[in-house]
């Protein structure tokens, strides 16, 4: 495009990041808020490399997973499932029949290839020689004058990078790959020498946001092979899968299905944030190879030709990673700024559409079991928890912000760190990032005030009584100070039976803690049909169990409600 | 060092592109190279999302494939000098499909003709669908066809070594 052949001419030259003007910044707004905004520049960073934050985000689910497996299995086994919010919605029988194939299917299997992704960025290696295997890459050595001239111009935007290439592969172009953490290697295809005849500048665009992936220092996450492009993909099938097992089982049980759909729909947000992150990054390679090269009209040939191609099926799992070509062409035939604008606002709202989900997920038990039992449950849940819970949903937006704010003053030494060479840069406005940084803490807001309305308005945690709150407040200190008598005699068996494992703990050698003598235990139910509740009642099916189990905790008057 | 029958190869290599494919002359080596170098899959599943080559597709490694793929019916049929008594018979036909039917009008003499004119017409099927592989028309493939089997008449003989090399490779 002209602008950016203008500007970049205009402009390009080696630079610091402009450490005074950012450490200035306040005092210089002030001073140029009568002047004009747009004289306090910041050299032009691009968007956040957000896939490295979710690597490390997501890397920790499949270990928050297996922690809370462990924990559910401690509390199982020593007879305090129902202490916890889960136990309080579903009996122990029916959560080992129910929540841990449950799990594994929505939760585990997605969050099982998450660990695998992240930990596939931590050995390049493994990647590089699946997809040499498979596409039979080879060492090239360019020979001819289009060969050559290919090789000069990538090495030109990155001296070090190591080729790759099979040339008889002609439906494919190029895509980079890490030989190791810091090697960049270039898989070349015969389609690109063909195109590079054709149409040179798209063929060079192509190297250039290839390149640009690497110069990010995003492509040990993204692209041919990529760990967490598997774990996006695995998520989405199992989910898939999960989705039509929980709508067989609606035929037995809807209000089941419902609910389960809408939990699935929270744990789901994670991934709309890591298509946003996927998508940015996209952006972000063809503005970083259109400015390369002065000019986007390349890229964009590139892209026209690419058009959509495939089966249904193929087209959607290229719009997991990449966005849609029309939006691609969009955000280049705009300015930098307001490309970089959109692409944050892209992130946003996978952080927004993740905020949404886990919203549903919440108003789901309200929706599908009803006010009085929704109630109930996000009664029994601590209230550490509903705190614990409003913030988290705001944490991904204060560390957008924070990555909006302190991005620009990073950028300089990472962008050097990938590419190994000084990295041309210009100066940009800063208004991109100050609305960036406005919009994600309004939106932080919003999604915190979302889920306080959730569980303080639907579940009603809050609303209650004066006395009733009273009486549930005693009660759960009652009940604490049961499972800290439990955890107490727990430990002096484990200290008097040395080398007894955990198995062979009788819970029911327990005494009931005091002050709980004589009242329902926490995990006993009543049944409509006058059933007293409990494993004891197991001989209705868990279906009809589910469908008629009202808790205790509705009357106040038990400690049903944990 | 490239060997004589390497470079009789890349002879032939770019002739074929001449004759079918110009614009791939000065990859007609790299081509052959990485072709004999590979496997058989020249289409193998792209990178979802990645860049696509779009409609433009080298047409050359898939004569290659066709070639090794017919390669000891038509060593038969030039050594035997029945491709070019066919070709001299129908000379009419525009496509490899005609050549094939009326290959099979000629059928019924003697045994080992038929045979011959049989792998004739197997070839005259089998080397346009691999030529169609690559993207182009039915009735591309089939034109493509016959020109590659009236560039083999030019030298029979170096035209089976090529052959053999094709089929042969690693």
């Amino acid at each position: 495009m002209d602008s950016l052949a203008a500007s970049r001419s205009a402009g390009s030259k080696a630079a610091a990041p402009d450490w005074k003007a950012y450490a200035m910044a306040p005092s210089l707004l002030a001073k140029k808020m009568s002047a004009g905004w747009t004289q306090l520049r910041l050299e032009n960073a691009g968007a956040v490399p957000w896939v490295w934050l979710m690597t490390f985000g997501l890397g920790l689910n499949p270990l928050a997973a297996l922690v809370s497996l462990v924990r559910f299995v401690y509390d199982y086994l020593l007879g305090i499932a129902p202490l916890n919010a889960s136990g309080a919605v579903m009996q122990p029988f029916m959560l080992l029949a129910l929540h841990l194939p449950l799990m594994a299917l929505s939760g585990g299997i997605p969050l099982l290839a998450i660990g695998y992704g992240s930990l596939m960025v931590f050995f390049p290696s493994v990647r590089r020689r699946r997809l040499e295997n498979s596409y039979e890459l080879r060492p090239w050595e360019p020979l001819g004058p289009v060969q050559i001239a290919i090789y000069a111009f990538a090495r030109r935007l990155m001296p070090d990078v190591v080729f790759t290439a099979n040339l008889k592969h002609s439906h494919l172009l190029a895509f980079v790959y890490p030989g190791s953490a810091t090697e960049a290697r270039l898989a070349v295809f015969g389609g690109l020498l063909l195109l590079w005849q054709r149409d040179r500048e798209a063929a060079q665009s192509v190297i250039a946001h290839e390149l640009a992936h690497f110069r990010r220092g995003e492509a040990l996450h993204l692209g041919a092979g990529s760990g967490l492009e598997t774990a996006l993909k695995a998520g989405i099938f199992s989910m898939a899968g999960a989705l039509v097992f929980w709508l067989l089982l609606g035929l037995l049980n809807w209000k089941l299905t419902g609910i389960l759909l809408s939990s699935a729909l929270g744990a789901f947000g994670i991934y709309a944030v890591l298509l946003a992150a996927f998508w940015c990054s996209e952006f972000q390679a063809d503005r970083l190879a259109a400015e390369e090269l002065g000019s986007s009209d390349g890229l964009l040939r590139a892209l026209e030709q690419q058009q959509e191609r495939g089966s249904s099926l193929s087209r959607l799992l290229a719009r997991l990673t990449h966005p849609p070509l029309s939006w691609r062409r969009a955000m280049l035939q705009r300015g930098a700024s307001h490309a970089l604008l959109l692409s944050n606002l892209i992130f946003l709202g996978g952080l927004s559409l993740r905020s949404l989900l886990l919203a549903f997920s919440l108003a789901g038990g309200y929706f599908f079991l009803g006010r009085e039992t929704a109630q109930s449950i996000g009664a029994a849940m601590p209230y550490g928890n509903v705190i614990r819970d409003i913030a988290f949903s705001g944490t991904g937006f204060m560390v957008a912000g924070m990555g909006f704010f302190i991005w620009p003053l990073l950028h300089y030494r990472w962008a050097t760190l990938w590419s190994r060479q000084p990295v041309q840069t210009r100066r940009a406005p800063l208004w991109p990032w100050g609305l960036s940084i406005l919009i994600s803490t309004v939106l932080g807001i919003f999604s915190m005030l979302l889920t306080a309305f959730c569980y303080f308005e639907l579940l009603g945690a809050p609303s209650e009584d004066p006395a009733v709150k009273a009486q549930r407040e005693r009660e759960r200190e009652e009940l604490l100070r049961g499972i800290t008598e439990q955890n107490n005699r727990m430990l002096e068996y484990w200290n008097s039976e040395p080398g007894q494992g955990i198995l062979n703990f009788d819970p029911e050698s327990l005494q009931a803690p005091a002050g709980t003598e004589g009242e329902a235990a926490p995990q006993d139910w009543n049944f409509s049909d006058g059933q007293s509740g409990g494993a004891d009642s197991t001989d209705q099916s868990v279906w009809d169990s589910f469908e008629n189990l009202e808790p205790q905790s509705q009357s106040g008057d038990s400690s049903g409600g944990y | 060092m490239a060997t004589e029958r390497e470079l009789q190869a890349l002879d032939w290599a770019e002739d074929l592109a001449r004759e079918l494919a110009p614009e791939e002359l000065d990859l007609a080596g790299p081509l052959l190279q990485a072709y004999l170098d590979g496997s058989d899959q020249l289409r193998p599943a792209s990178p979802h999302g990645s860049f696509g080559a779009g409609q433009i597709v080298a047409l050359l490694p898939f004569v290659f494939k066709g070639l090794g793929a017919s390669g000891p019916l038509l060593a038969e049929l030039l050594g035997s000098g029945m491709l070019l008594k066919v070709l001299e018979t129908c000379g009419a036909a525009l496509t490899v499909v005609e050549l094939g039917r009326q290959a099979q009008k000629l059928m019924g003499g003697h045994s080992t003709e038929n045979r011959q004119l049989q792998s004739l017409v197997r070839v005259a099927e089998e080397l346009p669908k691999e030529l169609a592989a690559s993207g182009i028309s039915a009735e591309e493939a089939e034109r493509a066809s016959l020109k590659v089997l009236r560039l083999l008449l030019r030298d029979p003989a170096g035209a089976s070594e090529f052959l053999q090399l094709l089929e042969r490779r690693k």
